[in-house]
């Protein structure tokens, strides 16, 4: 394993660094103009994500979610089906865990914990096989399938809580559920701070999808069918039901993030539930290149990337319009940070190349 | 994939050490000194958490104009926008960590988190406009939103002529709800046998789902229209210029998208209970219980008559005055669901 | 009833309209294998850059120009970061999303200020056709638009004969299929996606231009609210075809339209149900019209040259 400092291993540090630091760049020029105070602001980004304890605790709730809708998109992706339905799993999960959450009065709490989130589970990953059903009955693709999927189970959700889930003893008229119950909020890891065990799960969410990929029959017939269904089928292996498996899991993670973010953090179905953790967890799972360990950093990334600018805002009172700007260019920084490879720019090109004849000379 | 993955790695290395040296070098006041508001001198700091943009010539931009009255009472100020359930109790322990003595939840929708955490900070005051609860240090304000919906709907009832009246809501949320049952309760007041269309878009930005669904409201024979959707009620108005209707707008500067048709604006301006809000809490004074606040308090009151209200005939004018003094005066009361 | 006919058609057109125009630009993306995720926040800052440019020049030609023109080069941006970094095409679109939901509404504010009326500008004006406005029940719906909604119909062929009958056609659908071949015969991939890619950008520009210049007069923050994501299922669902998009946005349009209609009918069905209509609609006719044809093979894919 130990290998000498090669100039390679240099570059792997200044890429991320160079990134960074560009889009820090980039974000102060934005602030400055806007009239703001970067340094300030800079600073409140880093400290709202990881400069404390409680810092560090919102990070990971915040990261929980994305995690498991990125594990949901990067499942599905080994097996060749793009999954943009995330988010109305995610939302199909909440209420799967909300009937079971605020029903069960008595039971004690870790069982409940457990059936709520296996309902969450169950409703995110039945959800999901709509999609594999309508692609392996009628060819429907699932670019379309999932997006039209998730408006109706948002509108779903909506009318659920409006009627009959509707909290009907709460003290307004506000659409919502009744909160679930005590016994099965999930407990708190560290007192002082808000974070809650759904960290672990994530991660055991992390440590199933790298053990089934890795090591089951199951999950190396998803990951060759894709690379290539051609070679999948002439090895006999049947497509049509692992892709169901495929989506059914890819559901049921994003169904476990929609029971976790109700059990642990908001408690109550509402209309604006998901905070585009669906979509954000794409993104997760591509900067990760969806591997087990890269998901669960760049979820981390972006769990930051919210807890971090929500101080931000507080301390340099800039507008949330701003925070979004500045959110893109770390996103696109650290996608794009080949960019920051000066041995494809020509001067560079030339200077080695002359070298190098230089070198065959001697 | 494994350099990738090695990238991902350092990346979050860098953040997370960059992160610590900041934390550990600018140690936060953990909160001001419990004394702090009464002290003389010391301004106070007042919080407005929002759950949608400043920008909504609505709600949010009637509680942000709030907050800059508080602003000019001597009050040093900050707000959030957009901010959603899941980061709310983030939100609210950075305010009360870092010194703020009052903080605003400008929706029911936070109550619930709200008050867990208000738990957390007993120095600091918290106010839910549209609330239900006041206990301890969490103070509730609630916006006559029905009356709103009432003024609108007999207004309406009152110019719609042989038609229909139509109400054009945004998200099915506390304010929208009571506005719109008010708008019912306002146009069957005038006229027991109006026939009353009524609608949600479920959204608060699309201004085109707004504008065809006052449109298709038109075509079913709508006359009158009024709007409850934040930015998307322009939508709604300028429908109905197009369709050449009547209209009552629900803020301000929302006529000139539609200077032929809006009449006049029902406006509920919730700045005026921010203020007054502070005004008790500077005073010392805070109420033991949750109010309303409504036509009489001044919170909700009529513009001015625009240019299109000359079509209209001065009985129907004095009719629109004397709907709102006896609902000024207490006279008339809307139920709400 | 007659009336009712006429008021859907005319809802369905204008709703389909915007996806048009985005779609067709989107559908040489696409074919070219680029997935364009960011088309709703092209979209976005083109309805802001149209009203800008309108305002400033009083002019919506020069309005719509100016705002074809910054969605061109937000594209540029895509492009250099899909086609010369190749960084994965879903998290720049993402990104870019993101990125436009800040920057219009941040700009929205400085320029027209917050809660003020929104500024006065010249829009597209409904041109009704002699003649043809006149036949009853369609006449109204279909011939009575503005001039941009016409020129978006009659593209259709166009755009059909340039990529099926033409050079550069060919090239495009060449790209998406096998990019190593393209490069062998001397067609530099990299030129050939990032030209299909600004091409895109303006189209896509331009439909967020009929959102706010064309539907309605004036930008508000968010506007597009989900139709960039419904463009993409359009492409998708037209098979990447020009005619096939038209229709894909056709059927969009239709169940936005009867959604309208049945909110407003008072039928007593809760809007939750009426706002699932038109997906149900998509998801029926996506099953219904089923189809063998398959995304290009070089989708999502980035090019590296040997």
């Amino acid at each position: 394993m130990r290998s000498k400092l090669k100039p390679e291993k240099i570059f792997q540090l200044y890429f991320p660094i160079v990134a960074i630091l560009a889009a820090l760049l980039l974000t102060a020029i934005v602030i400055s103009v806007m009239g703001f105070n970067f340094v300030e602001a800079i600073q409140a980004l880093f400290v709202g994500a990881f400069g404390s304890l409680g810092a560090i605790g919102e990070t990971l709730n915040k990261a929980t979610p994305v995690i498991l809708t990125g594990l949901s998109y990067a499942i599905a992706q080994k097996c060749g089906i793009i999954n943009l339905g995330a988010e109305g799993q995610l939302y199909m999960g909440a209420l799967a865990a909300t009937i079971v959450g605020t029903n069960l009065n008595g039971t004690p709490s870790v069982i409940h914990i457990t059936i709520t989130l296996i309902a969450g589970f169950l409703g995110g990953a039945l959800y999901g096989i709509i999609v594999g059903l309508l692609k392996n009955l009628f060819d429907a693709s699932e670019l379309i399938t999932t997006i039209m999927l998730n408006y109706i189970a948002m509108a779903f959700c909506g009318w659920c809580i409006s009627f009959p889930l509707k909290d009907t003893e709460a003290t307004s008229n506000f659409p919502q559920s009744r909160a679930v119950l005590e016994s099965v909020q999930l407990p708190r890891l560290i007192s002082g701070t808000r974070l809650h065990a759904g960290i672990i799960l994530a991660v055991l969410a992390i440590v199933f999808y790298y053990v089934f990929l890795k090591y089951t029959k199951k999950g190396f017939e998803m990951r060759t069918i894709g690379l290539s269904r051609s070679v999948a089928q002439n090895a006999g292996m049947r497509l049509s039901t692992t892709s169901l498996l495929a989506i059914f899991i890819a559901g049921g993670f994003a169904g476990l993030g929609g029971a976790i973010e109700l059990l642990g953090v908001q408690f109550r179905l509402i209309n604006a539930f998901s905070l585009n953790f669906g979509f954000d967890g794409i993104a997760v799972a591509l900067l990760g290149n969806s591997n087990a360990l890269g998901i669960g950093l760049s979820g981390i990334l972006f769990g930051a990337l919210r807890s971090g600018s929500n101080r931000m805002q507080m301390i340099t009172k800039l507008p949330v319009a701003v925070i979004y700007m500045i959110q893109s260019f770390i996103i696109l920084f650290v996608i794009g940070r080949s960019m920051f490879d000066f041995r494809k720019l020509r001067v560079y090109k030339r200077f080695a190349k002359r070298k190098m004849l230089q070198g065959e000379k001697t | 994939m494994k350099k990738t993955l090695n990238l991902s790695v350092l990346i979050l290395i860098v953040l997370m050490s960059i992160g610590m040296a900041l934390g550990c070098s600018s140690k936060q006041p953990k909160t001001s000194d419990p004394s702090g508001s009464e002290a003389p001198g010391t301004k106070h700091k007042v919080a407005l958490i929002l759950s949608g943009p400043v920008s909504d010539m609505s709600w949010n931009a009637t509680a942000y104009n709030g907050l800059k009255e508080i602003e000019k009472l001597g009050a040093e100020i900050a707000y959030q926008e957009n901010v959603d359930n899941s980061s709310l109790a983030d939100v609210i322990n950075n305010y009360a960590t870092g010194g703020y003595d009052l903080i605003f939840l400008s929706t029911n929708g936070y109550e619930d988190i709200g008050l867990k955490e208000a738990k957390n900070y007993p120095d600091v005051t918290f106010f839910i406009i549209n609330g239900a609860t006041t206990v301890d240090n969490v103070i509730s304000v609630q916006v006559a939103d029905e009356q709103q919906g009432f003024l609108m709907g007999a207004i309406s009832a009152l110019v719609a002529g042989e038609g229909q009246v139509g109400f054009v809501g945004g998200m099915e949320i506390t304010p929208i709800i009571n506005g719109s049952a008010g708008f019912e309760a306002g146009a069957k007041h005038v006229n027991e046998s109006i026939a009353i269309n009524s609608a949600m878009t479920g959204s608060m930005t699309d201004v085109n789902a707004a504008k065809e669904t006052a449109k298709a409201m038109v075509g079913k024979g709508v006359t009158a229209i009024s709007p409850m959707a934040d930015n998307a009620s322009l939508g709604v108005l300028e429908a109905a210029e197009e369709a050449g209707i009547f209209a009552v707008a629900s803020g301000l500067n929302q006529e000139t998208v539609a200077p032929k048709a809006v009449i006049i604006a029902v406006v509920k301006d919730t700045a005026i209970a921010y203020k007054a809000a502070y005004q008790d809490y500077i005073s010392g004074n805070l109420p033991k219980e949750t109010k309303k606040m409504g036509a009489t308090e001044g919170v909700v009151f009529l513009s001015d008559w625009y240019e299109a209200a000359s079509a209209l005939n001065q009985e129907t004018k004095d009719a629109v005055k004397a709907l709102y003094d006896d609902m000024a005066a207490g006279k008339i009361t809307v139920e709400i669901p | 009833m007659i009336d009712t006919i006429t008021s859907f058609l005319a809802s369905d057109i204008r709703t389909a309209t915007p996806l048009l125009i985005a779609g067709l630009g989107i559908l040489f993306s696409s074919r070219a294998g680029i997935v364009n995720v960011g088309t709703e926040g092209f979209m976005l800052v083109g309805a802001l850059a149209g009203v800008v440019g309108s305002w400033l020049t009083n002019s919506s030609l020069l309005g719509s120009l100016f705002a074809m023109g910054v969605t061109v080069l937000l594209a540029a941006i895509f492009a250099f970061f899909v086609v010369y970094l190749r960084a994965d095409q879903t998290v720049v679109g993402v990104a870019i999303n993101t990125f436009a939901l800040g920057a219009t509404t941040t700009l929205n504010r400085i320029l027209f200020g917050m809660n003020t009326s929104p500024p006065l500008i010249n829009v597209f004006d409904v041109v009704p056709i002699p003649g043809l406005s006149k036949i009853p029940i369609i006449g109204d719906a279909l011939f009575s638009q503005p001039l941009l909604t016409y020129l978006a119909f009659l593209s259709v062929p166009i755009a059909w004969f340039v990529m099926y009958k033409t050079h550069i056609g060919l090239k495009v659908r060449a790209v998406g299929e096998n990019p190593r071949a393209c490069d062998t015969l001397g067609i530099s991939v990299t030129k050939v996606r990032t030209g299909a890619i600004l091409f895109s950008g303006a189209l896509a520009g331009l439909g967020g231009v009929f959102i706010s210049m064309g539907q309605l007069s004036f930008f508000t923050e968010d506007m597009v609210s989900g139709r960039g994501y419904m463009v993409l299922a359009a492409v998708v669902f037209g098979r990447n075809n020009p005619v096939g998009v038209m229709l894909a946005t056709l059927i969009f349009g239709a169940g936005d339209a009867l959604m309208y209609q049945i909110q407003a009918a008072m039928s007593g069905v809760p809007y939750q149900f009426s706002m699932m209509l038109p997906y149900l609609i998509t998801l029926i006719a996506v099953c219904a019209f089923k189809s063998k044809t398959r995304p290009p093979a070089a989708t999502g894919i980035p090019y590296v040259k040997e």
